[in-house]
């Protein structure tokens, strides 16, 4: 059977949802969270059944894009896509506003379950609630009070489901029966009065409020403070940044050095040919270029998911809708932003809460300029190659500082064409973003550490297989080419000075650097050289910038199979062997300038093909993804060329 | 011999996974594995 779970958003519903299928569903202690409509396994007795995870609401009426699809699950899906139970998980204190919308789902004529969650939360702000005179009132639905977070509760749940499914009971509050086709708003204002009225009474008889003075807690006079506000979100943001070169040096010098002993040690047994090439030369140094990352990805998303469990990141979303408002960005265009610093996937789906279109083209437009995790590798390596070591007044780190700064870029940038697209879009109204802030809460470790390994373990298997199968196909394009261009480049290098003088490990890292030049790789990037030569990469790294479009961390994993193919056989360390790599002219590759530019190339271009087919299906036209990969590629262009050359 | 046959085998096998993952799986994001076909349209 199909049983949905809905609720107001920030109730507790995706917690629900993991604690009753084991699944790790992505959870935010502000709203917006739920883009996806995704689903579980129930297993009760014997049986299993599919649980629906829908978009947190407040009505089934039919005005915001969420809501539509609550509604047309409830009455314009096809029998096999219906549920034949709910469940709604109400927020103990805030219950009025979660029964207007479970006696609304009783009158759309589904079975349901009521959970109350966050009992003791309403508890300590002095609500009661009689939950024997409600269960009286909505005799046909179970209600479980369950404090989801510590997993309290989910027996009786378990147990309320088991006994609805078997009875499948539904009831009517008798409020309306034109749910169907209240697709206009004098009706639904008239409805909604009526089902107010209604709940009313049943409230005055259930609900016990002591007066317990509501107190603003005090760190949230700092928190959401119009000037400390921002600079405690700023040094949060620059500690963390801090911590994420400063504690991943460790354990990445530490799978850097294990991949180093794993490849010798492969080298020694394997027999020499093809075969031992492609692991030692093509998939070792393919994957762990990308693998050392794994410390910082990990570090910054524990970080992230401590500051959304504790909810703070509430706070910060409070403080950026004020922040981005004169931009012309809606207090709506926070959360899918934000997201965006994730994966601009779920960004641009979480536009779907701002009712005003333009308002959320624009932010559609600008959210693959807030840098998302993609990109982490790619900056991270850049940065340990061209910036130094080094503290700044003692104790700043100048690598962190950087990284933070290449964040602000993509954030300023965005502000600046949000703000250039609001003069040029005429807006006729603008929408506000009312928004719930939820208690500060202990982070529940086990959530954070849930989500940390959640995003390495999603890292490692989808962009490292891209990985993996890109770096074979490398390696196989690197080692292979033309026989007779090869064999003559040989020869003419032979002759070359250089070369006679050369000791033995110089002529073989000269003899590997030609065969890299004239293979097939080595042809198509000689190609593509004049283009990017302005901006100060040599034909490698367009190489690895075009291979990126599948995915950004595949640039790190690009650069080292293509770098293990030529020059020496000895250094493993793919910073320290990029750092090596010349020009023809003797000049270093990677210098600040080259490694800068490099970097602001990558804040802004527009190298995501999934984003590009998200947009093109949420703005329903070719025009706006079109319009980002030119407008963003020439913005990564001129930056990057203005980076190298000034 | 051996070797390359197997070489051979595992570029076909990657070239055939980088074509599936992007005609028939294009819409998810291939860092973070949102699969965009469960998202409502």
């Amino acid at each position: 059977m199909k049983i949905a779970l809905f609720g107001n958003p920030n109730t507790g519903k995706s917690t629900v949802f993991n604690l009753l299928t084991g699944l790790r569903q992505k959870i935010g202690n502000f709203p917006g969270v739920t883009v996806e409509q995704k689903s579980g396994v129930l297993h009760i007795k014997d049986a299993s059944h599919e649980l629906i995870d829908v978009p947190g609401v407040y009505s089934i009426y039919p005005s915001n894009r969420e809501e539509k699809v609550v509604f047309d699950l409830l009455f314009n899906a096809t029998e096999s896509d219906k549920p034949q139970l709910g469940i709604l998980v109400a927020d103990a204190s805030n219950l009025s506003r979660s029964l207007f919308f479970f006696s609304q789902l009783i009158d759309s004529g589904l079975p349901m379950v009521l959970v109350i969650n966050m009992y003791d939360i309403a508890k300590k702000k002095g609500i009661n609630i009689d939950v024997t005179a409600l269960q009286s009132t909505f005799s046909q639905s179970p209600i479980v009070i369950m404090n989801a977070r510590v997993g309290l509760g989910k027996e009786r749940l378990m147990q309320a489901i088991s006994e609805q499914l078997d009875a499948l009971k539904v009831e009517s509050t008798k409020v309306t029966n034109t749910l169907k086709k209240l697709s206009d708003l004098a009706g639904q204002e008239k409805e909604a009065n009526a089902r107010n009225t209604y709940l009313g009474t049943i409230l005055n008889k259930v609900l016990q409020v002591k007066e317990v003075p509501v107190r603003t807690h005090p760190l949230d006079r700092w928190f959401t403070h119009p000037i400390a506000g921002y600079v405690i979100f700023a040094s949060i943001l620059f500690i963390i940044f801090q911590f994420v070169f400063s504690f991943a040096a460790f354990p990445m010098d530490a799978i850097e050095l294990g991949f180093e002993w794993l490849t010798l040690w492969l080298r020694d047994i394997l027999p020499d040919g093809p075969l031992s090439a492609l692991i030692c030369e093509g998939i070792l140094p393919g994957i762990s270029g990308v693998l050392v990352f794994i410390p910082q990805i990990g570090i910054l998303f524990f970080f992230i998911a401590l500051l959304e469990d504790s909810g703070y990141l509430a706070r910060a979303v409070f403080l950026m809708d004020r922040l981005v408002r004169p931009f012309g960005l809606n207090g709506r265009s926070v959360v899918p932003l934000l997201s965006s610093m994730a994966c601009a996937i779920p960004g641009v789906m979480a536009t779907r809460g701002i009712p005003n279109y333009k308002e959320r083209l624009i932010t559609i437009f600008v959210a693959p300029l807030m840098s998302c995790s993609a990109r982490i590798p790619v900056f991270t390596l850049l940065i340990g190659l061209v910036i130094p070591k080094m503290k700044l007044l003692g104790f700043i780190q100048l690598q962190g500082l950087v990284l933070l700064g290449l964040y602000l870029l993509g954030i300023v940038s965005a502000l600046f064409i949000a703000w250039v697209m609001k003069l040029m879009i005429n807006q006729e109204k603008r929408s506000y973003y009312l928004m719930e802030i939820p208690e500060f809460k202990r982070p529940l470790w086990r959530n954070i550490f849930l989500t940390v390994f959640e995003k390495i373990k999603v890292f490692t298997t989808e962009a490292g297989g891209i990985i993996l199968a890109i770096s074979i196909v490398l390696w196989a394009l690197a080692s292979y080419g033309p026989r007779e261009q090869r064999r003559a480049a040989i020869q003419a290098l032979k002759t070359t000075d250089t070369y006679m003088q050369g000791s033995t490990e110089e002529q073989d890292g000269l003899k590997n650097s030609v065969l890299l030049e004239n293979s097939y790789i080595g042809i198509v990037g000689k190609g593509i050289e004049p283009m990017i030569k302005p901006i100060g990469y040599d034909w490698k790294i367009g190489i690895a910038l075009i291979t990126s479009f599948a995915a950004r961390e595949v640039f790190v994993g690009s650069l080292s199979t293509i770098y293990a193919n030529g020059g020496s056989d000895n250094d493993f360390k793919l910073s320290s062997k990029l750092k090596q790599q010349k020009n023809p002219d003797g000049t270093l590759v990677f210098t600040l300038r080259s490694g800068i530019s490099l970097m602001v190339f990558y804040v802004y271009a527009m190298q995501c093909l999934s984003t590009l087919a998200i947009v093109k299906r949420e703005t329903k036209s070719w025009k706006w993804p079109l319009l980002q990969v030119l407008f963003f590629g020439l913005m990564a262009y001129a930056g990057a060329w203005i980076c190298f050359n000034i | 011999m051996i070797q390359a046959l197997i070489v051979s085998m595992l570029v076909l096998a990657s070239i055939g996974f980088l074509v599936w993952k992007f005609f028939f799986r294009k819409k998810a994001c291939n860092s973070c594995a949102i699969n965009t076909k469960t998202i409502p349209e």
